[in-house]
């Protein structure tokens, strides 16, 4: 894929924001160094959506939700508002030539994904998912908008970083605990048999003074429980055991809340920073 | 092996999506370059234009076909191969 992008387009050289002109030019080529960003994104994106994953139908919503907000960011360009051709639109008309099936094919996994699910997804999906979101973005320049939507996905992965580097211990499954007397969800736990290291223990208890995530000692200050640093975890320390369906429904509101202002923030401060968004749009100004 | 390994786990009906979504990007991909496809070819709803035999032989046509849209087939094939990579993979 990168191979396309370097012989269709080309292009590496970014945009530099205003106030950083006066040292670097109006704009920067950054070669290989680009690649290399690409290259990130597409191995970020369908693991990030992989983290973000465990309840029934939360993969396949917060996809959908992405891909919708997507669109609605390509409309923008093909709206009669534009002018028309503008530079952009072949590439947005491409991204949503891609997003339209798949939008279709998610809904159709939706449908028997949500709670309660009668069929389930693996990893596969999520590479899928990402896979195409990558695609979409880099082959239609808009890179980071696409992060701007994957802000919940950032920072759950930045949250997870702990257990995925192993400094807290991982334990195999981090989805939230189902709790088969009450029915709701709960937040998942890593036992220490062993006590973590002084350092580890008092980084814990600081993220436990700010409500970050729960921690339970025994009589002397040894952590004995900590809850699992994901997203879906911390909404349930944050709002208590709820149904799986209810959690799910409360993260893709905020992902999708994130995502609008995401969208507003790259359509309406990209004049700040930048002399020209790509879009004209009078009613933002 | 690879077909019991598919039959077994339960959880890739990701991989039913991705295949269906790539056949549908397959079935639509020629109608964007609907215009380049047809003006190539005789008959195709403009009468004026007649293309003698030798211009289609010497394949002058050819080099106008605009590469630059042509990334959609290499983009499925790029899904293609990053979600055989992902299948391998049990949850």
């Amino acid at each position: 894929m990168l191979v396309v992008y370097f012989v269709d387009f080309g292009v590496t050289q970014v945009v530099v924001p205003v106030p950083l002109q006066t040292y670097l030019g109006e704009l920067l080529d950054l070669g290989w160094l680009y690649y290399m960003y690409m290259a990130a994104i597409a191995i970020f994106c369908p693991n990030s959506i992989n983290i973000l994953a465990g309840i029934n139908g939360i993969e396949v919503s917060q996809s959908l939700v992405i891909a919708t907000l997507l669109l609605i960011n390509d409309s923008l360009y093909l709206a009669p508002s534009t002018e028309y051709p503008h530079p952009a639109t072949d590439s947005h008309l491409f991204s949503i030539y891609l997003l339209l099936p798949f939008i279709g094919v998610s809904f159709a996994l939706w449908w028997h994904n949500w709670y309660p699910a009668k069929v389930f997804v693996g990893d596969t999906y999520c590479y899928f998912a990402g896979m195409v979101f990558a695609i979409v973005g880099i082959l239609g320049h808009f890179s980071k908008t696409l992060l701007l939507l994957f802000i919940p996905q950032i920072f759950n992965f930045v949250y997870s970083v702990p257990q995925l580097l192993r400094i807290v211990e991982c334990p195999r499954h981090r989805l939230p605990k189902f709790n088969a007397r009450t029915g709701l969800l709960e937040p998942s736990v890593t036992e220490w048999e062993r006590p973590p290291s002084t350092l580890v223990s008092d980084a814990l208890k600081l993220l436990d003074k700010l409500h970050l995530m729960r921690v339970k000692t025994n009589g002397q200050g040894t952590i004995v429980e900590s809850t699992n640093l994901t997203i879906l975890n911390l909404w349930l320390v944050w709002f208590g055991p709820m149904q799986e369906d209810r959690l799910a429904m409360a993260i893709l509101t905020m992902q999708a809340a994130c995502g609008v202002l995401g969208l507003l923030v790259r359509h309406k401060l990209a004049l700040w920073v930048f002399r020209q968004d790509n879009r004209t749009f009078d009613i933002f100004l | 092996m690879c077909l019991l390994l598919i039959y077994h786990s339960p959880e890739t009906m990701g991989a039913v999506c991705a295949v269906v979504y790539l056949l549908t990007l397959i079935v639509f991909i020629p109608f964007p370059f609907y215009k380049d496809i047809v003006a190539a070819t005789s008959g195709g709803g403009n009468r004026d234009v007649v293309i003698a035999v030798y211009q289609v032989e010497t394949g002058r046509f050819l080099h106008k076909f605009p590469h630059s849209k042509v990334s959609p087939p290499k983009v499925s094939i790029t899904i293609w191969i990053c979600m055989l990579i992902g299948l391998p993979f049990p949850s």
